[in-house]
């Protein structure tokens, strides 16, 4: 025990604390890893729905060009799975201990940040070329294109799908600023530091 | 699982249950840093238990056990802390906004009756994550070195927040001297 009377009294707000029982604290580290494992399950219950929908399309659509598409956008779809593994898996924490607190933290951001900031190349681009061949299949099939060729409605819902990944890549690109500015934040304080 | 994997395990549980006896007090007063809510705080206590047992099975002396068990029980804390900030109301701030402990408005201040355990308490509610930290550090009685090899802040930050730290703790002193 210090002589400094403030951080004697802090000390003394809890003295005594055993270590819980070992069966309680398994089960808590359980529960990190279930929630991580609930998490990656949503993610591919929702993958193997794309491919299931897109590899139905790529034996029933009518034009080739639509069913290239169809197997491009379910490669896409693996790709894209794999990526989001690797990039945006959480940082378990009991590896927090072998480095300092804002090393660590540091790492997580700079990661979440590098997935936000790609977005463009790992997550929309790989669907372009199979939703570009399915828009061209259906734009020349006679039984799903307006009468006389791509009219306001084809050019529509092309201009939809485009603004809604416009939409997704500025959003990612906020999150990414977002995420830089707390590194920023970690430099200036960590600044000088080995 | 083989001889080998009981062996680690064993060991890993030993080492846990050491290091949570040796700890487990400083666990308890981290956790009242970083959550106010007794039921939430709980839960906050059981999850830095939790990583810290998992971590015994990868610690291999990269820095001390103090050290260690610091830096992933506040990790835990500073994850707890970002993910409850959207239900938090008050906005929170750096050591250099902070006065004085609180209380000069509170009639228990004045009767004596709320403890210098509550008002620290109370100003490392209000601290953002390094300044609290640095905080809750500083009360366990480490050292600016060793605040620094937990946290990886800089030598200047450290000083920075001690010096601010110890004018702000020793207020309440100067006042009473002031008094008497």
């Amino acid at each position: 025990m210090n002589s400094d009377p403030v951080k004697q009294a802090w000390q003394a707000s809890v003295e005594i604390a055993g270590a819980p029982p070992l069966e309680e604290v398994r089960a808590g580290a359980d529960r990190f890893y279930r929630t991580v494992r609930r998490r990656n399950l949503v993610e591919y219950v929702a993958c193997v729905i794309v491919v299931a929908i897109f590899t139905y399309y790529a034996f029933t659509m009518p034009h080739p060009l639509q069913r290239i598409g169809a197997v491009l956008i379910v490669l896409a779809t693996f790709y894209v799975a794999w990526q989001l593994h690797r990039r945006a898996s959480v940082e378990a924490p009991e590896k927090a201990g072998a480095v300092p607190i804002y090393a660590f933290l540091r790492g997580q951001l700079v990661r979440q940040r590098d997935a936000l900031r790609g977005i463009l190349w790992w997550y929309i681009l790989p669907f372009v070329p199979g939703f570009a061949l399915m828009t061209a299949g259906n734009w020349l099939d006679p039984a799903t294109v307006s009468p006389g060729g791509p009219g306001l409605r084809e050019w529509l819902s092309l201009a939809a799908m485009l603004a809604i990944l416009a939409v997704i890549w500025w959003l990612n690109q906020v999150g990414a600023r977002r995420l830089q500015r707390h590194i920023d934040e970690i430099d200036a304080l960590t600044e000088g530091r080995e | 699982m083989g001889m080998n994997g009981t062996t680690a395990k064993s060991r890993q549980d030993a080492r846990y249950l050491a290091a949570a006896r040796a700890h487990g007090a400083m666990i308890e007063r981290l956790a009242r840093g970083y959550e106010a809510d007794a039921e939430l705080r709980r839960d906050l206590v059981q999850d830095i238990h939790a990583a810290l047992w998992r971590s015994f099975a990868i610690f291999e002396e990269q820095c001390s056990e103090k050290s260690w068990v610091h830096r992933i029980a506040h990790n835990v804390g500073v994850s707890h802390m970002m993910t409850g900030r959207r239900r938090r109301k008050m906005p929170l701030v750096g050591l250099e906004q902070i006065e004085e402990l609180p209380g000069g408005d509170d009639p228990e201040h004045n009767t004596g009756t709320r403890s210098l355990s509550d008002k620290l308490l109370a100003t490392i509610h209000r601290l953002a994550p390094a300044d609290r930290q640095v905080m809750l550090l500083y009360l366990e009685d480490l050292t600016a070195a060793e605040i620094g090899e937990v946290t990886g802040l800089s030598a200047a930050a450290v000083a920075v927040r001690i010096h601010r730290l110890k004018a702000l703790l020793a207020e309440p002193y100067r006042a009473e001297e002031k008094r008497a």
